[in-house]
């Protein structure tokens, strides 16, 4: 089984990947689980992945990285055993703790499941995050540090200088990850995507 | 320390065929745009907004303080008048209780909005 991990911040665009990615993987045969993490009481996200004909389980009211973890790693654990799918993708709540989060995955109870992190850095919105001083800053380095592949969604709602500014940034931290445009309307965009939730990218 | 404040409402609507609910959402999410600026004008989150009359299942969301309407699924025309499950959720990034107060209050407005 592989298993995929998509960090970021709330609306940057995990549910619309984790979508294109399930759709492209279910095309070629493939049966996906996801787990989706909100911390609100009632989800919205996992109603809408049923809705489009995903196996959804939700982990709600709480976040998979502190109060939500030994639930997480429940789930996962009877996903893996009881459905047998061949892929596990999980979709972090937007304030889930990087380092916590993988220490979370790297429980001896799941220890057998190699997880990719890939981190989803919105561009339009990246300048008010990247320096802010009362945690958005701290919390975005610690995704982008933990990251397999970094993924900037929505790149066509920005300029081309703009999307090669946020690469800059991001690659000035982490110049080893590959950084990788994203739109949800380009099928050569998904089949990437697919290949950077599957290997390392050089 | 970073935290989310966050609530959600879950109603039923009565939709007759004659309302745009492209128009009725979007007015909802401004609103609540408005409501969590008063308060936080450079605000970051997600403010959504889900649709569900049975046959569709919709949502619209905004990201930021005076952001774009993001949709997914746009809804479609309805034949007849229909009773729809709205869900609202409202998640604003900040430091103390204050925004999980200003959230609720934002999720009330739209849900103000809608009715």
């Amino acid at each position: 089984m592989r298993a995929a991990v998509l960090t970021g911040f709330l609306g940057t665009g995990k549910t619309t990947l984790l979508l294109a990615v399930a759709n492209a993987l279910a095309d070629r045969g493939e049966y996906v689980a996801i787990i989706e993490n909100e911390r609100g009481s009632v989800g919205i996200d996992g109603r809408y992945l049923q809705s489009q004909g995903m196996t959804v389980r939700e982990l709600r009211a709480g976040c998979v990285c502190c109060d939500l973890a030994l639930p997480l790693q429940i789930t996962v654990q009877r996903l893996s055993e009881h459905y047998e799918p061949d892929w596990l993708l999980l979709e972090a709540s937007g304030i889930a703790k990087p380092e916590l989060l993988k220490a979370s995955l790297q429980h001896p109870m799941i220890s057998q499941i190699n997880w990719r992190f890939i981190a989803l850095v919105d561009p339009v919105r990246f300048g008010k995050m990247w320096h802010d001083s009362y945690g958005l800053g701290q919390l975005l380095r610690g995704q982008i540090n933990i990251a397999d592949v970094i993924v900037l969604p929505k790149s066509d709602l920005v300029e081309p200088s703009v999307l090669e500014h946020v690469a800059a940034e991001i690659r000035s931290l982490r110049p080893d990850v590959p950084v990788i445009p994203f739109t949800a309307d380009d099928p050569a965009a998904t089949t990437l995507m697919v290949r950077a939730f599957s290997e390392p990218l050089r | 320390m970073l935290e989310i404040g966050a609530a959600t409402i879950v109603a039923q609507l009565a939709v007759s065929p004659t309302t745009s609910i492209q128009a009725l959402f979007e007015a909802a999410l401004q609103a609540a745009d408005e409501c969590i600026c008063t308060a936080a004008p450079e605000w970051l989150g997600h403010c959504k907004l889900l649709l569900d009359t049975g046959d569709q299942v919709c949502y619209v969301s905004r990201t930021e303080a005076n952001g774009h309407n993001s949709w997914s699924n746009p809804p479609k025309p309805l034949n007849a008048t229909t009773n729809a499950e709205v869900t609202i959720y409202i998640a604003v990034y900040g430091i103390d209780d204050r925004h999980a107060q200003l959230a609720a209050q934002a999720a009330q407005t739209m849900l103000t909005v809608l009715m």
